[in-house]
């Protein structure tokens, strides 16, 4: 299990990678589903080297239960009662979002090694890879124009954040963990659902680009 | 009583599913007045030398800051919650307005009032459900695109508000505060010091203005506001404008504070200056773009904001102004934008260039909101006048003239462009009738005389003693 954490910290990163790179937007949804189930696992592995293991086990619980279950399935729900039709559409093109993303790993390791590299790291590389998988979730936002992948992207973020701290201390307390694992669940219901109103309660069958709408 | 703050607006949001809905919109109203009420007795309390009260096992506790924020919130929420009486009449919209105000209330209050950084995450990211919901009521497409641009984006800053919270559980563990909650506790975290690891905490703080200011809506991370507050019904604008703004600034003063106290006072004073500044100067400019009246005073909104964390990034004097000017800004911007709601509806039209004047259909409306304008706008003798004043005679006598000057310059512009916005909208000549003359006319004068009396207390009548205790937060929040 401790042999497999570097692997699954590349998997987490990778998978933004496919997040980018992906056109469909089932699949963007399906790869956040496994993102969350390798985070569970990360936390699992980082239980076995904590004073409070039943914490973290309780974090890999919420984490597989609402973001690796309810919340894709709510997001998949979302995407065919939007009856999508037109594959992810690109603000930024394939290639220059991937550019993008290289330099933000990057420079998301750099940051983490030069802030916390003279400190024993607890879980070696968490911090970086959960830096990374901060800034390519905000990539995917940038990059895309349809209101589930934007949604997409928050959570990847949202799961960078989690990663990130299992990196810096082992998880945040367990009030914090459980909160925002709640959070992310109500908010990403009420995004579902302004997303279907907008596109639906109007006879517009998908929710095709709006002006000046995405973040600034 | 600590407990009450937090419990009234609770018990308001879940009568108000049940009640009547017109004593619903009542009792919301009353039980914001009996916060404004608690809150205020507490503040004074605290103020004036008392311990700061504590309850639910610590998670929440009332320092100086935190009540000073709850006092504004409150008065702000009363304001919108008064005009909120006289602005549904549909059974629905009235019943989902009182219920997600009430709770958005408690949300705000919660946060402001929050010691755990933690806690004060989530409750602030309950504000922002709250306040989604709120701003989509209207239920039509402009309405919810404003929503879900308001929720995603403060979603965003949000998330890197949580990186912030866990750098500085990092840091406060790495300090000795263990690594439970006492390493996300304000209070033990800004009483250790500069035991603190300035490193990460510089990127805390910097995490933190990003993502708290995207919730503010500094620039340039304001781009939901004027959809926002365009889109939602008058008294939710009134209470996303006065009160749920002053709360992640506050968040932010909380992570300066801490930066301060482990000695990065410098950085925290170039940041909120640089940013104050950027924000008062961009929003001038875009407020003078724009037509719909309540865009203007959504970025009037961005300007205020942009004052405050300016005069919080400088000395103790103009932390004092930049504190006043938070009450007066919210209080008098509820106001405004509560009034504004009944102008439109009397004018037919938010277009401040084109449709009928105001002061022809109802005057007495029309001098009420001329009168809160010019309030707003820094008039004496109301407390925006005061505030205004403490914070550009606190830049000169410190020497920072040419902040001093560019802040007097972008005053001086943006009142230009409101009040010449404010008289075309009151006396504009139209060829067509006023649609519905006399509207609200109680309402108008019954909401905003007692306001404008209390914002001239504020203005003239503020006990020096008052004055002196704000000065002590005030030297406990400098840089």
């Amino acid at each position: 299990m401790q042999r497999a954490l570097p692997h699954a910290l590349m998997l987490l990163v990778a998978i933004c990678l496919y997040v980018l790179s992906s056109r469909q937007i089932r699949r963007a949804i399906l790869a956040f589903a496994v993102q969350s189930f390798v985070l569970a696992f990360v936390s699992l592995v980082a239980a076995t080297r904590s004073e409070h293991p039943y914490e973290l086990w309780i974090l890999a619980g919420l984490t597989i239960v609402i973001k690796g279950v309810v919340v894709p399935l709510a997001l998949l729900r979302a995407v065919s009662r939007l009856k999508i039709r037109h594959e992810i559409e690109f603000i930024l093109n394939i290639p220059s979002s991937l550019l993008m993303a290289a330099v933000a790993t990057l420079g998301a390791f750099q940051v983490a090694q030069r802030v916390f590299g003279q400190e024993v790291a607890t879980l070696r590389g968490a911090l970086g890879a959960g830096m990374a998988t901060i800034l390519l979730g905000l990539v995917v936002m940038l990059g895309r124009r349809k209101v589930i992948t934007q949604i997409v992207g928050l959570l990847i973020m949202e799961n960078g954040v989690i990663l990130a701290a299992l990196g810096l201390t082992m998880g945040m307390p367990l009030i914090v963990e459980i909160g925002v694992a709640l959070d992310v669940l109500v908010a990403v219901q009420i995004l579902a659902l302004f997303a279907y109103r907008i596109s639906s309660d109007l006879g517009v069958g998908d929710d095709a680009p709006r002006e000046g709408e995405g973040p600034p | 009583m600590m407990l009450a703050l937090i419990v009234v607006p609770l018990a308001v949001a879940l009568l108000s599913l049940v009640l009547p809905w017109r004593l619903a919109l009542w009792l919301n109203a009353l039980g914001a007045l009996a916060t404004l009420g608690l809150a205020g007795v507490l503040a004074a309390g605290v103020l004036a030398g008392d311990p700061p009260p504590t309850t639910l096992r610590g998670y929440l506790r009332g320092d100086d800051l935190g009540l000073s924020l709850a006092v504004v919130v409150s008065a702000a929420a009363a304001v919108a919650a008064c005009i909120g009486i006289a602005s549904f009449s549909a059974e629905r919209d009235a019943r989902r307005y009182t219920v997600l105000a009430a709770a958005l209330l408690w949300a705000l209050l919660s946060t402001t009032l929050a010691d755990h950084l933690g806690v004060m995450w989530i409750t602030m990211e309950l504000s922002a459900v709250f306040g989604a919901f709120l701003v989509g009521s209207r239920g039509d497409k402009p309405a919810l695109e404003a929503a879900f641009k308001y929720m995603i984006l403060g979603s965003v800053g949000l998330v890197i508000g949580l990186l912030a919270t866990a750098l500085v559980h990092r840091v406060g563990g790495s300090a000795g505060l263990g690594a439970g909650d006492g390493a996300l506790s304000f209070l033990r975290l800004r009483a250790a010091g500069h035991a603190l690891t300035p490193g990460p905490l510089r990127i805390a703080f910097a995490l933190a203005v990003a993502g708290y200011g995207l919730k503010v809506g500094l620039f340039p991370l304001h781009v939901w506001k004027p959809d926002a507050y365009a889109a939602a019904p008058a008294p939710v604008t009134a209470l996303l404008a006065g009160a749920a703004v002053a709360v992640p600034l506050g968040a932010i003063l909380r992570f300066g504070a801490l930066a301060s106290a482990a000695g990065e006072g410098a950085l925290v004073s170039h940041a909120f200056v640089t940013i104050g500044l950027g924000s008062l100067l961009a929003a001038t400019l875009l407020a003078a773009r724009e037509r719909d009246f309540r865009r203007i005073l959504a970025f009037t909104s961005v300007e205020h904001m942009g004052l405050i964390l300016l005069a919080c990034g400088l000395e103790p004097d103009a932390v004092r102004g930049g504190l006043l000017h938070l009450l007066t800004n919210g209080t008098l911007k509820a106001l405004a934008f509560g009034l504004l709601g009944f102008v439109v509806s009397a004018r037919g039209s938010a277009d401040s260039r084109s449709g009928p004047g105001l002061f022809a259909g109802s005057p007495a409306l029309a001098a009420v909101f001329l009168v809160t304008m010019a309030a707003a706008l820094g008039f004496p003798p109301f407390g925006m006048f005061a505030s205004e004043l403490t914070v550009l005679r606190a830049l000169f006598a410190a020497d920072h003239v040419v902040v001093g000057l560019l802040v007097t310059l972008v005053l001086a512009v943006i009142f230009g462009v409101v009040i010449a916005a404010t008289l075309r909208v009151v006396f504009a000549r139209a060829d067509e009738p006023v649609p519905r003359p006399g509207g609200h006319r109680t309402a108008a004068l019954a909401i905003g005389v007692p306001v404008l009396l209390a914002m001239v207390w504020v203005g003239v009548g503020l006990p020096t003693e008052l004055w002196s205790q704000l000065g002590d937060v005030a030297r406990g929040l400098s840089p």
